[in-house]
């Protein structure tokens, strides 16, 4: 393959990945759906840099404890332990899965967190905390709040229907497993937070 | 091109790439048909009138605490 092949590919995943990101919004059942079906590792680096690029802005906006790139390495181990978690969660409840499938999935449905993560910051620029008790603030809080909220029950979803379609579980199963996934992920989480790599984890 | 046999084929076999989901009771599984398909098309539509109230009602409940959390979540990322 050569150079301008090189070029067109990656401006076709670049372009599926915008129109996938929409469709995430409107049709995510479908959406999902045909991205378990995916084998273009192209769209999937593409997200995965998309993240590597909010870490490096963020840090220009306010300095983090760690090196962005050191947050980013975390946050890569942290996708791959995820994502190796329910495959293998996966293959002992259905022997025929694709890891391939859970990335591809999985770093779709990244989406509501990038977006969470980027208005934060943008915020936090525009409007910077703390938020007082006047009737602005209050307002503002309720809002953010119910951002925050509707961006987790997106993130929710596209978590649930990942696990889902990759590992190709009924409900029960599928519930089960994130349950299992939770019981790790939240001590984790906390030893992120004490050890000031993240506040909110990056899932 | 692929022809219209084969994206019909294709169609199908994503569509009936899995089972649909069998939650074990008939009346279980017309609940979950029932509230899973405003979940599979336009989420939005319900999640955003239903959270603004969840908050609402929350800020009547804790009403300083939300306040709080905005600030520490402002400071999460």
């Amino acid at each position: 393959m050569d150079f301008s092949q090189y070029i067109i590919s990656f401006f076709t995943s670049l372009l599926i990945v915008v129109r996938r990101f929409i469709f995430l919004i409107f049709l995510p059942y479908k959406t999902i759906r045909k991205i378990s079906l995916e084998n273009d590792w192209l769209q999937a680096i593409i997200i995965l840099f998309s993240i590597l690029i909010y870490f490096t802005v963020s840090n220009k906006l306010r300095v983090l404890y760690y090196s962005p790139f050191i947050i980013y390495l975390v946050f890569v181990i942290n996708f791959i332990i995820s994502t190796c978690f329910f495959y293998y969660g996966a293959k002992i409840l259905k022997s025929k899965v694709n890891w391939q499938s859970f990335v591809m999935t999985f770093s779709y449905s990244l989406f509501p967190t990038l977006i969470w993560f980027i208005t934060s910051s943008g915020l936090y620029y525009v409007l910077p905390p703390p938020r007082t008790l006047s009737i602005l603030g209050k307002s503002f809080s309720i809002l953010f709040i119910a951002f925050s909220i509707s961006l987790l029950c997106w993130k929710i979803i596209l978590m649930y229907l990942s696990v889902r379609f990759s590992g190709r579980l009924n409900f029960y199963r599928t519930i089960y497993l994130i349950l299992l996934y939770l019981c790790w992920f939240i001590p984790y989480s906390l030893l992120l937070y004490n050890m000031k790599l993240f506040r909110i984890p990056f899932i | 091109m692929k022809t219209i046999p084969t994206r019909i084929q294709n169609k199908y076999s994503e569509i009936f790439s899995l089972q649909p989901n069998q939650l074990g009771n008939n009346r279980i599984n017309l609940f979950y048909k029932i509230t899973t398909r405003f979940l599979k098309k336009a989420p939005f539509i319900v999640i955003i009138p239903v959270t603004m109230l969840v908050v609402v009602l929350i800020y009547i409940l804790i009403g300083p605490l939300l306040v709080k959390l905005a600030s520490f979540l402002q400071y999460g990322f």
